[in-house]
């Protein structure tokens, strides 16, 4: 069979595979192309700018994540392109481009370090550990929706609540994993 | 709730949805720009990470599956499958299979027996010479249970849990209780009082004499099996006069080309799993774990739309008598697609 059952029986070798997206990342960068444009259409000044930021996205993307397994590759690929439309922005004011440190603490949570294979398990653990820690209302809801892959309306109709409710239960863990996530990603070495 | 806090919901709602359709791929050229215009939206980027980054997480987590998680999952089952109407009364299985065997309220077991005597006044001689082995007529009670499981409290006190297309007959005699199992698997929880006589399971050549309380008979064709939770039970061969005693977590099967039993251990949890309305498949081809899900299953049914997927394992803890729920876990967890026809949900390649 394919490459999604290939990747379905890898899963869980002791070699730390683990979470590997279903497309490599150069075919992200193209199967997203279309996205990314009116992404940037949006963020610069310039609509003429357009192809060329895109093609500075491609490169940045290559060179951050080349051949690795990336666990988030479409927020990656647009956080880069939002960081190409800011360093076209400044080198229109004739500012100097904007350094790396500066822009990863806008969107640091897919930034899980270097290392990203070795520190793939210990992110596994943290978010286990997180989801552990929620309210147990909360965690079913949570899981319902992320492990069970239900809708909003069916987790609402199942267990008896308010879809409001439902969402309100979600946003709240993913607030609670967006905080932890900020805390880890800032003591990895 | 904070103005802050709706918007917060409404990105992150969005952000799923986006999530699952971004994920598949084969997306028009439309709907992309309409996702980038999207992303350029204050917070979409980061509600949209956070959704990206979690979900893939969830979903490395549901592989690696240790012993916690699956808890954890599981809980998040039980809790969807309370408010779920739709679902037979599986919602206080537990407590019913589980709670220490009660002494049966006497007058019901009273009424059982003059209900018999009469009986065997009208019958007579005829019913004795119908069932040379019975000592006293008595009235048989049958329980088919349809597609679904079925519990039933036989006079006694005992619980009968029967699997879906299972059909066993009770009679109660003056020393034993004997419950026949003509087809198919149940789970037993027997009365246990001084004053109760013996209680025989009958499948076809073999007899389960009950010691103790709680374990499952099944019979397959010629293939008579038993599971045996806690207590102790004997099982005694009609055609060989083989015998041989139980310890919980045994399972003991015969067949009739050989004279003796096989015997082997087994995680009773696992083999009773669908007494507790759930389906336990460990890498499983998709094709027999539909055909399990059927079984159970009175409204939509589950089909396979594509040779393909028939070959993909699948593994972990369902909630019985749920087709939709089992077709949603499936297409999150596994490369298929899920298209509802009204009665029915097929499933083909991604």
């Amino acid at each position: 069979m394919t490459e999604e059952r290939a990747r379905l029986d890898t899963a869980g070798d002791e070699d730390g595979e683990h979470a590997a997206p279903s497309l490599p990342l150069d075919r992200w960068l193209q199967e997203l192309r279309p996205a990314l444009a009116a992404f940037l259409r949006r963020k610069l000044r310039d609509p003429a700018d357009v192809d060329d930021a895109l093609q500075e996205t491609s490169l940045r993307v290559w060179r951050y994540a080349a051949g690795e397994e990336v666990r988030t590759p479409v927020s990656l690929c647009f956080r880069v392109a939002e960081n190409v439309a800011v360093d076209f922005a400044r080198a229109q004011d004739r500012l100097p481009p904007a350094g790396d440190g500066e822009k990863a603490a806008t969107h640091a949570i897919e930034d899980i370090g270097p290392d990203r294979r070795a520190a793939g398990m210990q992110e596994l653990e943290l978010v286990r550990r997180v989801i552990g820690g929620l309210p147990p209302g909360c965690r079913h809801v949570f899981l319902l929706s992320r492990s069970h892959g239900l809708s909003n309306k069916e987790i609402a109709a199942r267990c008896g609540v308010s879809i409001k409710l439902v969402e309100k239960q979600i946003t709240r863990a993913l607030r609670t994993l967006r905080a932890e996530a900020r805390t880890w990603v800032e003591v990895q070495p | 709730m904070t103005a802050m806090d709706e918007q917060q919901m409404h990105a992150d709602r969005q952000a799923w949805a986006w999530w699952n359709r971004v994920r598949r791929g084969g997306m028009p050229p439309a709907e992309l720009e309409a996702f980038g215009e999207w992303m350029a939206e204050p917070g979409h980027a980061e509600a949209y990470a956070a959704c990206e980054w979690s979900g893939t997480c969830v979903q490395a987590l549901d592989r690696n599956g240790d012993r916690q998680w699956r808890a954890w999952q599981e809980e998040a089952l039980s809790r969807a499958r309370a408010g779920a109407p739709k679902v037979e009364p599986l919602a206080d299985w537990n407590s019913l299979v589980f709670r220490p065997a009660a002494r049966a309220p006497r007058r019901r077991r009273s009424r059982v027996w003059r209900h018999a005597a009469g009986l065997a006044a009208c019958l007579g001689l005829a019913a004795v010479l119908a069932w040379p082995w019975l000592q006293q007529p008595a009235p048989v009670l049958d329980y088919d249970a349809g597609q679904g499981t079925r519990e039933v409290l036989l006079p006694d006190g005992t619980h009968l849990t029967l699997d879906a297309g299972s059909s066993v007959a009770y009679r109660e005699l003056r020393d034993r209780r004997s419950l026949e199992l003509r087809q198919g698997r149940i789970y037993l929880e027997v009365a246990k009082d001084a004053g109760l006589p013996q209680f025989l399971v009958r499948s076809g050549p073999v007899d389960t004499l009950v010691l103790g309380t709680r374990f499952q008979v099944s019979r397959e064709v010629d293939r008579i099996e038993v599971v045996l939770e806690e207590g102790a039970v004997r099982m005694q061969r009609q055609d060989s006069g083989a015998v041989t005693t139980l310890a919980p977590g045994d399972r003991v099967w015969s067949q009739p080309d050989a004279g003796g039993f096989g015997r082997d251990r087994i995680s009773p949890g696992r083999a009773l799993a669908w007494t507790r309305g759930r389906l336990f498949f460990e890498d499983v081809p998709l094709s027999q774990a539909v055909v399990e899900v059927n079984r159970y299953t009175t409204g939509v049914r589950l089909e396979l739309a594509d040779p393909e997927v028939a070959d993909l394992r699948v593994s972990g803890i369902f909630l019985a008598g749920d087709a939709e729920l089992v077709a949603a876990s499936w297409e999150a967890t596994l490369p298929i697609r899920t298209e509802h026809h009204g009665g029915r949900i097929t499933l083909s390649r991604r």
